[in-house]
């Protein structure tokens, strides 16, 4: 329930996350800095924004081409072309002092974050299909019982309550107008 | 003074104080809430300012900023982990006074110095707003062109890797504003057929993606750590007028601090509290006791970081240039309300300005009242599981997305823009400059094709004019700052020291 407080958990505690089925760990903990792997971040994040700047240049490339007479100065592909440099600088400033600052190792993505992810896209299937308030019962069940809540009567409660809210502050007193779903549009 | 009496006026309009106090204590709830902050709360509810009247709508992001600030502080003095993260440097020494059992003292005196330094910073908007606008009044596209830049450029001041990266996204959020149509040949820019994106990206689902969406995210990876939650049992206590006496030299220099941080742009309440807090043990007498529960290192950064938000309004409302990662989503709001801040607003619409002023002035006497009466409650909200909030974070961030155009493509772009901002802060992006350079990038092109127009197509003409020179030469010393001072230092740092390089 709302204002339930969890137990505290000591730490070296065995207890496990449902969700994640990890030690939960007490206290606030933050990544540990260790060293990184054979290639500075750095340097790979710099390759990976100039490639990215040379795949948009060549974006540039496909811009319609514009009589000269038209295009008063500057044409359309000058200004990003320009932004596009200026990225590409930055990145090799980036590598070029990777050298003197330290690589500490990224904890690698929770699985919780791919799975969360996947829960959003049945989230965004179920919108699609039979609309929003589906939608709402879906992220505050599922998604709530992915992230480790196993009080269905809270969920449901939660559910039903963010749906009712959900109608009477956008639709009735905003008028913002709702997806409604494939179905819900073939139904009306 | 009739735009003053007109702007003042609105807080004896029902509507309006309901909106001002739901704001605030939306505020306060929201950050007090790890994870959501008063910046993400302002993208998520940007689609429902819409449907409001300009005024109305800034008055309640207005609010939400003023009030986020000061709630960040309560879970950083709690449970060691700030609700919004300009608390960051209130839990060096508010969780220490908390684990001790002075929970209520740390709170006190937070609520007393975030409303000092709220107050402090909106009577300085009120004077230096209309007088920085009058300085821009003659302001052509070339100085424009030069104010942007070195707008941008503040994204560096930070220094070493995080200066540069900041450089880069905000870079990027430039790139990303020139999606569509070009104003001038009417050419479709990085549209890659989708018709949906020919009148550009819509401000809305990309920031309601890059704050909301990523941060939940986040949250998941991090759904293993259990914050250690100290109890508030005791009610708000006042501060005492000892407490008073040793924090009233840390408030106020903390307030102009903020305050001066916050007009600065790009940097915000988070630098300002960061360097606040700094300062205040460089000057305090009780250095030895910062980091252990030092009440002034709670009264620094809390006046500092709110005083950050009346400053950071000075060039948003003067100028059109965003003093900070909220201000910026306003400055969003705005622009798609159809105002756009600058020196012509405060001419056109003086009432709407004052209006604002008097907005966040009552929204920092609420919430000075609700953080000494009503703490107990708001830290409760602590609370809330994560299984039970992030969903409805979600389904909120959806229907913005949608509401405004009721499109799923918005809907797809939002959520494309949560796990860009999830990739960007993994690999030490973060997605404030990106949103900067969204909102300034439009600016920067318009006044540079402008102002070649006007130069004939000759760069080198920039350098005759005074004010363009002198915003290079600053845009030029704030990127290069943070390596000349590291460079200073090296050089005179004795051999033999074994003293930490204070951060």
């Amino acid at each position: 329930m709302i204002g339930h407080e969890p137990a505290a958990t000591p730490i070296g505690s065995a207890e496990t996350h449902p969700a994640t089925g990890e030690a939960v760990v007490a206290g606030n903990a933050a990544a540990l800095s260790r060293r990184g792997g054979p290639v500075h971040a750095d340097l790979v994040i710099a390759g990976v924004v100039i490639g990215f700047c040379a795949a948009m240049w060549g974006g540039t490339a496909t811009f319609d081409d514009v009589p000269a007479a038209l295009t008063q100065g500057m044409g359309p592909a000058a200004f990003p072309r320009l932004v596009l440099g200026v990225m590409a600088v930055l990145a090799l400033w980036l590598a070029w002092t990777a050298r003197g600052r330290p690589d500490p190792q990224r904890e690698p993505v929770h699985r919780a974050v791919y799975l969360t992810g996947i829960a959003i896209l049945a989230f965004m299937g179920v919108l699609t299909m039979f609309g929003i308030y589906a939608a709402i019962l879906f992220a505050c069940i599922g998604i709530g019982w992915l992230w480790g809540e196993r009080r269905w009567r809270l969920l449901a409660a939660t559910g039903v309550g963010l749906t009712v809210a959900t109608h009477l502050i956008f639709v009735t007193a905003f008028r913002i107008p709702l997806p409604r779903g494939l179905i819900g549009s073939w139904l009306t | 003074m009739d735009a003053f009496a007109g702007g003042m006026a609105i807080l004896l309009d029902p509507y309006m104080l309901w909106v001002i106090l739901a704001g605030t204590v939306l505020g306060v709830v929201v950050g007090a809430l790890p994870g959501l902050s008063g910046s993400t709360t302002a993208a998520l509810l940007l689609p429902i300012t819409i449907t409001m009247t300009p005024v109305a709508s800034i008055a309640f992001l207005g609010a939400i900023y003023c009030a986020a600030n000061f709630g960040g502080s309560i879970t950083a003095i709690l449970i060691n982990t700030p609700g919004d993260p300009s608390a960051s440097a209130t839990a060096y020494d508010g969780y220490p006074m908390a684990a001790r059992g002075e929970a209520a003292r740390a709170l006190g005196m937070s609520t007393v110095a975030s409303a000092f330094g709220g107050i402090f910073s909106i009577i300085v908007m009120i004077i230096a707003a209309p007088l920085l606008a009058r300085a821009a009044y003659s302001f052509g596209p070339p100085e424009y062109f030069a104010l942007a830049v070195f707008g941008l450029s503040m994204l560096g001041a930070v220094g070493s890797e995080a200066g540069i990266r900041n450089l880069i996204a905000g870079a990027f959020g430039v790139l990303l504003a020139t999606v569509g149509l070009d104003l001038t040949t009417g050419v479709e820019r990085f549209t890659f057929g989708v018709p949906e994106l020919s009148e550009g990206l819509n401000l809305v689902p990309v920031l309601t993606g890059l704050f909301a969406i990523s941060e939940l995210l986040v949250q998941a990876g991090q759904l293993h750590i259990l914050p250690e939650r100290l109890a508030l049992k005791d009610a708000m206590a006042l501060p005492s007028r000892e407490d008073f006496r040793k924090c009233a030299k840390a408030i106020g220099l903390s307030s102009v601090l903020g305050t001066f941080i916050g007009i600065l742009p790009a940097l915000g309440a988070t630098t300002a509290a960061l360097i606040s807090y700094n300062e205040t043990r460089r000057w305090s007498k009780y250095k030895h006791e910062f980091g252990k529960g030092a009440i002034e290192g709670i009264a620094g950064p809390e006046a500092a970081n709110n005083a950050a938000v009346g400053g950071s309004m000075v060039p948003t409302l003067a100028l059109g240039i965003p003093g900070s990662a909220t201000t910026a989503i306003i400055l969003a709001g705005l622009i798609v309300q159809g105002v756009r801040p600058g020196p012509h607003l405060f001419n056109e619409q003086p009432t709407l300005l004052y209006a604002v002023f008097s907005s966040m002035l009552a929204a920092n006497l609420i919430y000075l009242v609700l953080g000494l009466f009503t703490a107990r409650v708001f830290a409760r909200i602590t609370l809330i599981p994560d299984a039970i909030l992030w969903p409805g974070v979600l389904v909120f961030a959806v229907i913005g997305a949608y509401g405004q155009n009721q499109s799923m493509v918005d809907v797809w772009v939002m959520l494309s823009f949560g796990v860009i901002g999830f990739l960007l802060r993994r690999f030490g992006f973060s997605p404030a400059p990106l949103v900067m350079g969204l909102v300034l990038g439009t600016m920067v092109e318009e006044t540079l094709k402008q102002s070649l127009l006007i130069f004939d197509q000759n760069w080198l003409m920039f350098f005759t004019r005074p004010i363009v020179v002198a915003l290079f030469a600053v845009t030029a010393l704030s990127i290069a700052a943070p390596w000349i001072l590291r460079g200073l230092k090296s050089t005179m740092r004795k051999p033999a020291s074994l003293n930490p390089v204070e951060e």
